[in-house]
């Protein structure tokens, strides 16, 4: 009697998983026998690539625009100028002789010329003076 | 003299600060207004109006409810790409395309993305926070039967203070399981900008 009813359950067993096997590996008309392959792969990436849904991808260029690019340049020197104010305010030593060559005196006042070293002084010319040349400063004022 | 002054000189002052003043007033949204002519609601308004039109007159429709026994398709939005030179979202008029779908009637829509992501994300929570009668289970989503694709591209042509704008937006629809691509629709868009 046990021995009849561990049989039977284990061929329902055995049913059960041919039947499972057989579901699993069972083709749809026509579908290519190698589909688990593809399969496996790309239920490995899905949760990534699902997640792009309903959303805009933005893969923009620049285009070739007269107004746009002198409008970018224009920017670009504001943003320039504003920051070398900021590089003056922090480091006070600076120094405006403008380029002047008769202005000799440049340890009085407003052409003092301390040297600063220090690694905002790139600008400096002629021993840590800063220089600059009136005639940048009217056509970029014109410029802008 | 100077009375007169005195007296003139706030009011001038009011007359020229109250016409600088900052001024908003509410417009049509189907008021064509161009300001720089880059892209803007309108063109986004002419894309949705074109789109859904195209879209549910077309056989796809017919096509998949004669194949279904005449059930209706289930479409989930994919990606949009902008591949033009600005930057452009597509949600405004992919938006009016879904609520074409869902006022017709003729479309079943189903969510994707991140929407999809909080959908489950609550349904896991009731697993252990809800009641067992308003719990909902997992494994019962509708599959979609197309998604929809699109594509946004431009041709931008400059000289000095004149520019063309050309702009082509594609959306596609594409049967899951085939993949086959089963509705086109394409808008054109051109603008003249003088400067």
């Amino acid at each position: 009697m046990k021995i009849s009813i561990h049989r039977t359950l284990l061929a329902t067993m055995l049913v059960l998983v041919s039947a499972i096997t057989m579901a699993q590996t069972a083709l749809a008309p026509d579908q290519n026998p190698d589909f688990a392959v593809s399969r496996t792969k790309y239920m490995k990436m899905a949760d990534s690539i699902n997640s792009w849904h309903s959303t805009t991808e933005q893969d923009t260029y620049k285009a070739i625009d007269f107004l746009a690019d002198r409008a970018e340049a224009k920017a670009n020197r504001r943003e320039f100028r504003r920051q070398l104010r900021m590089e003056r305010a922090r480091n006070s030593n600076y120094s405006f002789d403008f380029g002047v060559p008769y202005y000799n005196n440049y340890n009085q006042w407003p052409y003092r010329n301390y040297r600063s070293y220090n690694r905002y002084n790139r600008y400096n010319r002629s021993g840590g003076g800063f220089y600059i040349n009136p005639w940048s400063v009217g056509l970029g004022y014109w410029w802008r | 003299m100077k009375k007169a002054l005195l007296f003139s000189l706030p009011i001038a002052a009011l007359l020229v600060f109250s016409s600088c003043a900052h001024k908003v007033t509410r417009v049509d949204p189907s008021e064509q207004i161009d300001l720089s002519g880059r892209w803007n609601n309108t063109d986004s308004r002419f894309v949705a109006e074109d789109m859904t039109k195209t879209i549910l007159s077309a056989n796809w429709i017919t096509d998949h409810m004669a194949a279904k026994a005449g059930q209706r398709p289930v479409v989930i939005v994919g990606l949009v790409t902008n591949k033009s030179h600005e930057h452009i979202e597509a949600e405004p008029f992919i938006k009016d395309v879904e609520n074409s779908f869902l006022t017709s009637q003729k479309v079943r829509l189903v969510q994707g993305g991140k929407k999809r992501e909080e959908l489950r994300a609550e349904k896991a929570d009731q697993q252990t926070n809800a009641s067992a009668s308003s719990m909902k289970k997992f494994g019962l989503e509708q599959g979609a039967d197309y998604i929809l694709q699109g594509s946004i591209n431009s041709i931008v042509d400059s000289h000095k203070r004149q520019k063309v704008v050309y702009y082509q937006v594609n959306l596609e629809l594409t049967n899951i399981e085939t993949n086959e691509v089963v509705w086109i629709g394409e808008k054109k868009i051109a603008k003249y900008v003088k400067n």
